[in-house]
């Protein structure tokens, strides 16, 4: 599923080492979710937004339209 | 070894010991089917490997009944679960109507046998009807 983690991440200055580590995940997961090859729980979500100080809109949302294509 | 917190991996490793489990289980099969094949049924049966089958499979099939529930109220209109002294009616049914057969059957057991067979069935009944029931109950009052 697509987002914008990676967009977020690159603003807050962060690798995604230092994201995950910082959310006591592995790379390769914050890898894949921003591929969006993996689907995170909400908390995980949440974890990943406070981390990057954004919403989980800014970071999450997709429209209907945009979901079904 | 480090514990695992990541969810991801957390999951690829719970769907791990599923194919773990399965292969676990495939092999007990073989074997038990080996053995009744060789040395007989009976044989087979006194193989404390039958014992960890049956284990196994009572606590899955007790760990499955919450899906069951679940699923049985998303099949069917929702309705009140039946008081639960007709639980206990049934299980003592089907425990005197067991015992009775025990007395009065080919087995022609004593009463003493009779009645440890009766009060095994009731039991055996009594548990998981009552563990569906107050999960029933539960789930209609967290629905309320």
């Amino acid at each position: 599923m697509e987002n914008n983690v990676k967009i977020a991440r690159i603003q807050v200055d962060l690798t995604q080492q230092q994201l995950a580590e910082k959310i006591g995940v592995t790379r390769q997961t914050i890898s894949l979710i921003e591929k969006g090859k993996y689907n995170p729980s909400l908390k995980l979500c949440l974890e990943i937004c406070y981390a990057v100080n954004k919403s989980l809109d800014e970071l999450f949302w997709i429209d209907q339209e945009e979901s079904k294509t | 070894m480090k514990i695992i917190k990541d969810e991801r991996l957390q999951m690829q490793s719970l769907k791990n010991i599923r194919i773990a489990f399965i292969v676990q289980t495939v092999g007990i099969l073989a074997i038990l089917l080996y053995e009744t094949i060789t040395v007989g049924f009976t044989q087979a049966r006194a193989n404390p490997i039958w014992i960890v089958f049956m284990l196994s499979a009572v606590v899955l099939g007790w760990l499955n009944l919450r899906i069951s529930v679940d699923t049985y109220e998303n099949t069917n209109p929702r309705k009140k679960p039946a008081p639960y002294y007709r639980v206990i009616m049934l299980s003592l049914g089907v425990g005197i109507a067991v015992m009775l057969l025990a007395v009065l059957g080919p087995d022609k057991s004593s009463v003493n046998e009779a009645l440890l067979v009766g009060a095994i069935v009731f039991i055996c009944f009594l548990a998981p009807f009552s563990f569906v029931h107050f999960l029933q109950k539960k789930r209609t009052e967290d629905h309320e």
